[in-house]
């Protein structure tokens, strides 16, 4: 007996002693905080890009420069292109090695947030007396709302518009009369421009690149689901008339998939577009790549029978990991990259978006822009766009069901079936889904 | 093997394989989480797995260690078993947080732990409300702790998760490997239920024999009870009688023979036998004063302190007085203060013995001599009276012989023809009592 009490306390004595020197260790560690900060390179439009760290480098230095008591770093992996960073960064969740402060995919938002992977930023946003939370664009803002929590916070955000080939409606002596740019307006020229234009049988010339059943649906005064997503929440009448609207638009064009080389070569006269291909393609360094040949603007999107102008906003999110083990520096590290207006100036300067800070905007508005920028960057159109902006709903099943709608829609369209009993087919489908 | 020995080393066993039901899981955990990664699938397991997944490194690490820590608390509990209670329900209480912390660790998806913790309770906590209460708290743990209740509140994901991410083979090679130890260990622990109810119907058993011997053995003692009161009647109507016999005997003998004198001296000397009958007239007296006093005694059940050799000196010299018979007192030893019980039966048995030395033996010369020893106490009592070849006891004898019976003593009587008798008496002394 008193041998095995020996051996107990030998055990107890080598179990204190190593939970001792993980102590020590890590004590001795807490004097460097060290964050990690996931990002990727490239963006969703594909624009070029020269060097996507180089405002993520800077940031990161100015950031560190402000802890001279403390020793703070940041990290962060380079060379995760951005198709590869959902899987990348989903590795790092399942292996518990996430990154403190990451940049979150506009389709991994929903889930991620679903299974509890953010930290919730209202505290911090409460608690903070030097952020001002109404200096962002409601909108962007609010696309970091999961149910009513706040799970992001945006750096730069990117309003989507369409662009015209001027000088293809020159050439038909088109104008377009923007008092009333509704759909009919839209269609009428879509119409009028596609044609065979050099008589080889086969249409040469089209209408619109991009333009989908949802950019007309939120044009059309609705919204497709309730916010927490247990209902469906639109009018079978604004979605039918959408369906029939798409249905003309994709009559015309005979059957013939319209590809996005088309508008390139100045074939096509509407396209949809965002401010950071805007922005890529009006500069110095990309003018000459694409859409050369042909004068070009932009206009936002055509009314629908019930609706504004309304356009989707896209917007890059910052995230942090509830299970960071420095979740002050990585809300001031958060707060630095989406607030600190001169880090959202390099937003404007290095990444063709739109800084998420308003004031930063105002300034860029009254500086000195080129042609092209100033074309686009009036207040009135981009705050339109981005006030009237959507954004998709915050649920997790909201990929799924969209899935449906979009592979239903296109079935009636493409195949002309019966609008009204399709939608009633897709919504018996969508509440299946739901209620599973 | 001993039943207890047996119960000790089958819950050990159910350790063991708790341990390997624990390792097995949590290492899978592990390896499947890395196999997800190795996989490129981290994205879609995420989507399905709905909850945010633990650390995998740190399972088995936290898993094994929490076990190995109920082990130590488990052979602690052997040896302070009989020794502390409250320290043992203090141990079984740090059991059950160590069993929710494993519980939680393995995402809920296993609960026997629980009915090895039950098991510990059975067989180390000995109060029986205690006892109870734990196992409720156990019982409960066990019904709520369980994925698919909790997976609805809770953010967990089941170890089914990982499982599925094998193929089918894998899967039913996984999922037989630890249904057969769950199993294994829920036959194990009904086993030792089983055994420990064993060990208790065998107890109950002996425990009802023996209380139905004590009922025997007090219907017994009921009847002694009642025998014992109906003796002590008996002995104190005895009493009664030698109290009467030996006052009134003493007196009337003493009467009769100064009677007996006188008569035959009114015809020598008138004026002597006047003188002898006022003699006799004062025993007469204090014949009536014993009775009154005998009397008295009995109805308070007390007994007046005599000083027993003042008392003897005194019955000595009145014999001397009034009879022609010469009675000498010789004390050996140190006088020692007895009970009064003991102080009153030598009492009467010097005054028999002297009456009947005069009655019977017509002795002119006796002889008492008492001897205090450490141990005993020795009396001897002769006379030079006619003495007799045969002693036919009388009532006197008989009663000299009962009360020295019941004071553990002895009693001999010696006689010859030639004349002379002899009373010895032995009383043991009783040392505990000789001081009250």
């Amino acid at each position: 007996m008193k041998k095995k009490v020996k051996i107990g306390s030998i055990i107890i004595v080598v179990v204190l002693a190593v939970i001792g020197v993980f102590e020590f260790y890590s004590y001795n560690n807490n004097k460097v905080v060290e964050i990690e900060f996931g990002v990727y390179s490239g963006n969703k439009w594909k624009i070029p890009h020269v060097d996507t760290y180089k405002i993520y480098d800077e940031a990161i230095a100015l950031f560190e420069k402000q802890y001279p008591h403390m020793k703070v770093k940041v990290t962060y992996r380079s060379g995760t292109l951005m198709d590869d960073y959902s899987e990348w960064l989903a590795q790092k969740i399942v292996k518990g090695e996430e990154p403190d402060v990451f940049i979150i995919l506009e389709e991994d938002f929903n889930t991620y947030s679903a299974i509890g992977l953010f930290e919730d930023l209202r505290n911090f946003i409460k608690e903070d007396n030097t952020f001002n939370k109404d200096m962002f664009y409601k909108k962007a803002f609010d696309t970091g709302k999961y149910g009513d929590k706040q799970y992001g916070l945006p750096m730069g955000i990117a309003p989507t518009f369409m662009i015209v080939n001027q000088t293809l409606l020159d050439k038909e002596n088109i104008e377009i009369d923007k008092e009333n740019w509704t759909w009919d307006t839209f269609y009428n020229i879509c119409r009028a421009v596609t044609k065979d234009s050099d008589s080889d049988g086969e249409i040469d010339q089209f209408g619109v690149y991009g333009y989908e059943w949802d950019d007309a649906f939120y044009t059309n005064g609705d919204v497709l689901f309730s916010d927490n997503g247990l209902k469906i929440a639109f009018q079978n009448e604004n979605l039918s008339e959408t369906i029939e609207f798409m249905k003309r638009m994709y009559v015309l064009n005979k059957g013939t998939v319209v590809k996005e080389n088309y508008f390139d070569k100045g074939n096509v006269a509407f396209k949809t577009f965002s401010l950071p291909e805007y922005r890529a393609y009006t500069s110095d360094t990309y003018r000459l790549l694409r859409y050369k040949n042909f004068e070009w603007r932009s206009i936002p999107f055509p009314k629908g029978i019930n609706g504004e102008s309304v356009s989707k906003l896209d917007t890059i999110q910052l995230g942090m990991s509830s299970r960071s083990k420095h979740k002050d520096v990585a809300w001031e590290f958060m707060k630095f990259l989406t607030y600190n207006t001169s880090i959202q100036q390099k937003v404007w300067k290095d990444t063709y978006m739109l800084p998420a800070n308003t004031e930063v905007v105002e300034a860029i508005y009254s500086s000195n822009l080129n042609k092209e920028e100033k074309n686009v960057l009036q207040p009135e159109f981009l705050n339109g766009i981005i006030e009237h902006a959507y954004i998709d709903p915050r649920f997790k099943k909201y990929q799924e069901l969209k899935n449906i709608l979009d592979q239903n829609i296109f079935l009636i369209i493409a195949k002309d079936k019966d609008v009204s009993s399709g939608i009633v087919a897709i919504k018996r489908s969508l509440r299946e889904n739901i209620e599973q | 093997m001993d039943n207890k020995v047996r119960v000790k080393y089958l819950h050990w066993f159910i350790y063991v394989i708790n341990l390997l039901i624990i390792a097995f899981l949590s290492i899978n955990i592990y390896r499947t989480s890395y196999r997800i990664c190795y996989d490129f699938k981290a994205r879609s397991f995420l989507e399905s797995a709905q909850y945010l997944p633990l650390v995998p490194s740190t399972i088995p690490i936290y898993t094994v260690f929490l076990m190995l820590v109920l082990g130590i608390s488990t052979v602690t509990k052997n040896y302070i078993n009989q020794k502390n209670r409250y320290i043992v329900i203090a141990s079984v209480v740090v059991d059950i947080v160590i069993c929710i912390y494993i519980s939680y660790y393995l995402n809920y998806s296993y609960k026997g732990i629980f009915l090895f913790l039950a098991a510990t309770i059975l067989l180390y906590v000995q109060l029986i409300d205690i006892r109870i209460f734990l196992l409720i708290i156990t019982l409960i743990s066990y019904i709520l702790l369980d994925y698919d209740l909790l997976s609805v509140n809770a953010n967990i994901v089941s170890f089914q998760n990982y499982i599925n991410y094998y193929p089918e083979q894998v899967r039913v090679y996984l999922y037989s490997i630890k249904n057969i130890l769950t199993s294994l260990n829920e036959i194990l622990f009904f086993f030792l239920v089983f055994l420990l109810l064993q060990a208790k119907i065998k107890e109950n058993k002996i425990y009802l024999e023996l209380n139905n011997q004590l009922k025997v053995a007090n219907e017994k003692l009921e009847n002694y009870a009642k025998e014992s009161e109906q003796i002590a009647k008996m002995k104190e109507r005895n009493r009664l009688a030698r109290e009467i016999h030996d006052i009134l005997g003493h007196s009337l003998t003493g009467i009769a023979t100064g009677l007996e004198a006188s008569i035959e001296l009114l015809e020598v000397n008138f004026e002597v036998a006047k003188n002898q009958l006022f003699k006799i007239q004062e025993i007469a007296k204090k014949g009536l004063v014993d009775v009154r006093r005998s009397v008295k005694e009995l109805k308070i059940d007390a007994i007046e302190k005599y000083e027993l050799i003042p008392a003897i000196e005194k019955l000595i010299e009145e014999r001397n007085q009034f009879s022609n018979t010469n009675v000498t007192l010789v004390i050996e030893g140190e006088v020692m203060r007895m009970n009064a019980d003991e102080e009153q039966t030598i009492y009467r048995v010097v005054q028999e013995s002297v009456t009947n030395a005069i009655r019977h033996g017509k002795a002119h010369h006796i002889w008492v001599k008492i001897s205090f020893g450490y141990y005993q106490l020795d009396i001897v009592i002769t006379d030079d009276g006619v003495g007799c070849g045969e002693i036919s006891k009388g009532f006197g004898l008989t009663h000299i012989e009962e009360r020295i019976k019941m004071l553990n003593g002895t009693v001999e009587f010696n006689s010859t023809t030639d004349g002379g008798f002899t009373t010895k008496l032995l009383i043991p002394i009783r040392w505990g009592n000789a001081y009250d």
